[in-house]
């Protein structure tokens, strides 16, 4: 038992080997986890959509007014102008911010939104059409500067930060860089610090570039945080900086600037697909190719950056400290500083954070309690609200299009391990990389079993409350026809099928008896079909040769259930495990037949009444035995590698070993000879039955339907 | 050996330039004009970067050409980054570093891809409008201002014939209503096929043989290539100018595929080098590896190089035929194309020659 748990842990500790259509390819320990920039890119649109919110009612949902800024076309916006202050028109979709503009009456708002609109609709025109010709009289040219002096004229405060970005954005569209310049020196003083201001001195450093003062734009793109557009007026200056360096650069020209984050994540992420590629890669033989400090190995460069992330942390004058402890911990768990992974996460939490990055920081934050828990019986009332808090995660970005993914490709990317949803990913990663394995270790496979079904199935559980109708996920469990691409390839199945049997029996046993409320939790956020554990648990009992344990599961799984096997689709369950070369005409209870004959064989076989019965009945059982591991591996298997993995190979070694011992007993013990000769010639010793049983029945079989047996005996046949 | 049978173009030359101070013409749609059409002589310019060299401004004025056929922009199947999705897209846009000289008439000319074209199929009316709004901004935006006519450039063929003529009935509805009229090029193959739906045609007496065939002598020009097109007399009721060449280029093969093409220029150099020993006139071989960093190409020893540039008894010999078999309507003559270092082959007596309508 101990030795197929500890093969079992290996299993999961290490990748899965790679072989055809049968493991995941990558280990979900490898999935992307390191989420900043996107949190703080949100926390930009969060933030502008909160400066709207402050601009028009504190009660407007931030969703609704992103829907209207960010989403909506030109054409949406030219519709709310156009039916301004026609009540009977407006039909609402449910916006709240839209609602708001339309009955409150803001024009200004709705003004300020159509030119916004518009400059985005032309600037695209002239910028990304290809069919378009600029020259200085074209109808775009000649509507981005109407549109600039339009934003110019406009005379308020309220929008008058919005209206000079626009006005900028217009005129550097049209290259009038002297304008702009001259237009941010006039305004520059009245307008507010902040987010509006920012966006409009990119386009003034751009065209200080463009004038030829490079030296000011490089000032004036690390004063607005566009570190790209800096590095690019550097050009060749900083080519042999490496990226730390870089970043100490911008902030020598900008002592408060720090959103570096989409350079720290192409970072991390690069070391971590390597990561990825290492863990994964495997020599023929199925040995990982890289052992553990190897891969460890690959972060150690990123130590000027876990230092650099740590300043920036402790700075109290650094804006986003949340993010800058979040990509310290994550550093420190990576460079093998669990205390300091710990304590950076729980910093990172007591920052004021935008909700995106609250959300990184409590995936990491679960991550790490789980990974440096003292031990699981411990952690487990914690692990039950960690796993409710990142369920509801799972739930609240689950949006109709990553429905519609994980109907169409989820398994695929499931199956393989590919980044597919992320927040399905840090929980599959949790659950796959740490606490099943951890279970496993402290010698808890059920528990194990239950943290894989969940990292498995949660997500399309999930998928079916939102979207009740029948999904090619069932379609394909239910088809006859079509494989099933899941069920016997993800982490749940690799598990089962390498976990000794009386765990998976013991987890089936839980299914329908849940000995606590966590029991009941899992049990609901996994697969639950009994039908589909009791067949491998039977299959797993014939590999044991445990064949009464195998008969009663095998008994409980109907036959529409097995015609759905990938085995039996593809042909494999059709073999006579007695007779090979034969196949059989009904193929139902395949494995059931096979499990209740050799009961009986071993029945026969311990009857000592007749020794030639007992003979007989042993090499039929020896033969079944061994060709279940055979010519009819889908007896006791799902898949056929090009080699055994070391679990297998072990296995049919010892089955070998039986077999011999089987068969040698067998065959000392036969007193009669027409017996002996069948026994022989099943077992395929031809020559020898005809040669050593030359009056037998069966060798005269042999002599009138083998042309090549006939030369054994001259005598009778005449040929020699 | 020829002789020189060049008239006295003034008058023919002045015509046009009358004409066109005439100011706009009022035509209404499908009306073609052949009094928009003056003969004259005429070149390609088939560059991305309009800017004439002092000896091609001389070579302009020395032999009055009084049209340039200007590639303006290619049509080609590419992502359109508006939309993200495949289209017939404007690719190689030509830049004008200087304005064409105001007594030249410029005919904006764009060469459209059989994949473009295949793109735009059921579409035309709207790439119509594109290429025509697209063509009327270049001319505006660079102020051009002997715009009369505009040129489309399309290898069409019977399974595309079709789509394109939709393409060319839409371009030059649209043109007329600006009194300016469409001309397509026509290549041999394509005088045994329907006349496309524009005012005139340029028939190109170039590119007759099969490039990528190492058996052939020259791709450029041959009369065993133009015979058969030639033999009868085609009926063509479209006014046709023919186009002759005056350029030449080198066929890079490696054991007898096709490589790529070498520019007149680049092959001058390499032959003048010790990487390549010259076997006959048209062919040469590499005697030694080389790469040229310039295209990207790696030679090796044992390449050939086919060295093809029309001779003038060549061209003369396809004038004549194209001439007595087609030209007996009053027609220019165009040169492909305005490059110095390509028409420095050829002597003014020889390009007068060519230039002569009969």
């Amino acid at each position: 038992m101990l030795c197929f748990v500890l093969i079992s842990t290996m299993f999961f500790f290490l990748p899965q080997p790679v072989s055809a259509c049968t493991d995941p390819y990558y280990p979900p320990a490898c999935y992307l986890t390191y989420r900043v920039d996107d949190a703080v890119e949100d926390s930009k649109v969060e933030q502008n959509c909160r400066l709207w919110q402050q601009l028009t009612d504190g009660s407007i949902p931030l969703e609704d007014i992103r829907k209207v800024v960010y989403e909506w076309k030109y054409e949406n916006v030219e519709w709310l102008y156009d039916i301004f202050g026609k009540i009977g028109y407006y039909i609402s979709d449910g916006n709240k911010f839209a609602d708001w503009i339309f009955f409150h009456g803001d024009r200004e708002v709705v003004d300020c939104l159509l030119v916004a609109k518009r400059c985005e609709h032309l600037r695209a025109i002239r910028h990304k059409d290809p069919w378009y010709y600029a020259w200085e009289e074209d109808e775009v040219s000649l509507s981005l500067s109407r549109l600039a002096e339009e934003a110019l004229a406009y005379s308020g405060d309220r929008l008058k930060d919005r209206y000079t970005l626009q006005a900028v954005r217009a005129l550097f569209s049209l290259q009038r860089y002297e304008e702009c310049i001259r237009l941010w020196n006039e305004r520059q003083d009245a307008l507010p610090d902040g987010l509006i201001k920012d966006m409009t001195l990119s386009y003034i450093a751009g065209c200080y570039y463009r004038t030829g003062d490079e030296e000011k734009a490089v000032s004036l793109y690390a004063a607005c945080g566009d570190v790209n557009s800096m590095y690019h007026c550097l050009g060749y200056s900083i080519s042999d900086m490496d990226e730390v360096e870089r970043m100490r650069l911008v902030r020598s020209y900008n002592p408060c600037y720090t959103d570096f984050f989409r350079t720290v994540r192409e970072m991390i992420q690069q070391v971590e697909k390597e990561e990825s590629s290492w863990m994964s890669s495997y020599n023929a033989r199925g040995r990982a190719e890289h052992n553990d400090s190897d891969i460890d190995s690959l972060w150690t460069p990123l130590a000027g950056l876990y230092d650099f992330s740590l300043e920036l942390a402790h700075d109290i004058q650094t804006d986003n400290r949340g993010a800058w402890y979040y990509t310290a911990a994550y550093l420190a768990d990576k460079l093998k500083h669990p205390a300091k992974a710990l304590q950076h996460i729980r910093q990172a939490g007591l920052q004021k954070n935008s909700i995106a990055l609250q959300e990184s920081v409590q995936i990491l934050e679960i991550y790490l309690s789980a990974k440096y828990a003292p031990d699981m019986q411990s952690y487990e009332a914690r692990l039950i609200q960690d796993l409710k808090a990142m369920e509801a995660l799972v739930e609240k970005h689950l949006t109709p299009d990553v429905i519609t993914d994980t109907e169409d490709f989820g398994h695929y990317s499931l199956v393989a391990g590919y980044s597919f949803y992320y927040w399905n990913d840090m929980l599959r990663r949790l659950l796959l990389s740490v606490v099943a394995p951890r279970y496993l270790k402290e010698g808890d496979p059920v528990r194990a079993i239950q943290m894989a079904n969940m990292a498995d199935n949660l997500l399309y559980l999930k998928v079916r409350q939102k979207k009740p109708d029948r999904s090619q996920m069932d379609l394909m469990r239910e088809s006859t026809r079509l494989e099933n691409p899941y069920d016997y390839r993800n982490d749940l199945f690799e598990l089962l099928d390498t976990t000794d049997v009386r765990y998976v029996a013991a987890y089936a046993d839980r299914l329908q008896h849940p000995r606590s409320e966590f029991d009941r939790y899992l049990n609901s956020r996994g697969y639950s079909n009994l039908v589909y554990f009791h067949e491998i648990i039977g299959t797993k009992y014939l590999f044991q040769s445990a064949y009464d344990e195998a008969v009663a599961y095998l008994e409980k799984v109907p036959l529409a259930f097995q015609y759905r096997l990938n085995t039996f689709k593809e042909g494999y369950m059709r073999r006579d495990p007695f007779q090979p070369e034969t196949n059989l005409t009904d193929r139902s209870d395949y494995k059931l037949r096979f499990a209740r004959e050799m009961v009986l064989l071993r029945q026969q076989m311990n009857r000592p009444a007749d020794a030639n019965r007992e003979a007989q009945a042993q090499i039929r059982y020896a033969i079944g035995l061994c060709n279940s591991f055979e010519s009819c591996w889908a007896l006791t298997q799902y898949s056929k590698q090009w080699w055994d993995d070391e679990r297998i190979a072990k296995r049919k070694k010892a089955v070998r070993e039986e077999y011999d011992r089987l068969v040698g007993k067998a065959l000392a013990r036969f007193t009669d000879p027409e017996a002996a000769a069948r026994a022989y010639w099943s077992l395929g010793y031809y020559k020898k039955t005809v040669r050593d049983y030359p009056n037998s029945a069966i060798a005269e079989f042999a002599r009138t339907h083998c042309d090549n047996l006939r030369d054994y005996f001259p005598a009778q046949t005449g040929s020699r | 050996m020829y002789k020189t049978r060049c008239k006295i173009f003034l008058p023919f030359l002045l015509l046009p330039w009358l004409l066109a101070g005439c100011g706009g013409r009022s035509r209404e749609a499908g009306h073609a004009s052949e009094a928009a059409h003056v003969e004259c002589n005429a070149m390609y310019y088939w560059k991305t970067t309009f800017e004439l060299s002092e000896e091609e401004k001389v070579f302009l004025r020395k032999h009055r050409v009084g049209r340039l056929y200007v590639r303006f922009f290619d049509v080609v199947k590419d992502m359109n980054p508006l939309t993200s999705e495949w289209d017939a897209v404007p690719n190689a846009t030509i830049c004008f570093q200087e304005r064409p000289d105001s007594t030249l008439e410029i005919v904006p000319t764009v060469y459209i891809t059989l994949e473009a074209l295949k793109r735009m199929n059921d579409s035309e009316d709207e790439y119509a409008v594109r290429i025509v709004d697209r063509v009327l901004a270049m001319v505006k935006g660079n102020r051009i201002e002997k715009v009369k006519e505009v040129q489309l450039d399309c290898d069409w063929t019977k399974s595309t014939e079709e789509s394109y003529f939709r393409l060319c009935r839409e371009v030059r509805e649209r043109l007329h209503h600006q009194s300016v009229d469409v001309s397509a090029t026509i290549r041999l193959h394509q005088l045994r096929q329907d006349e496309p739906p524009v005012d005139r045609g340029v028939l190109m007496l170039y590119n007759t043989g099969n490039i990528r065939s190492s058996k052939v002598e020259n791709s450029i020009l041959s009369r065993e290539d133009v015979l058969p097109y030639l033999q009868r007399k085609p009926t063509y009721e479209l006014h046709l100018d023919f186009a002759y060449p005056t350029f030449g280029w080198g066929v890079w093969f490696r054991e007898k595929e096709f490589q790529a093409i070498l520019d007149w220029k680049k092959l001058s150099d390499y032959r003048h080098s010790r990487f390549l020993r010259r076997e006959n006139a048209s062919d040469c071989v590499v005697v030694e590896d080389f790469h040229d960093y310039v295209i990207s190409a790696s030679f090796q020893e044992g390449d050939r190089i086919r060295v093809e540039k029309p001779s003038f008894r060549e061209i003369m010999y396809v004038k004549e035929l194209v001439e007595r078999q087609l030209g007996s309507k009053p027609h220019s003559c165009v040169l492909y194309h305005l490059d110095s270092f390509n028409l420095s082959d050829y002597s003014d007596h020889e390009i007068d020659a060519v230039f002569c309508a009969d």
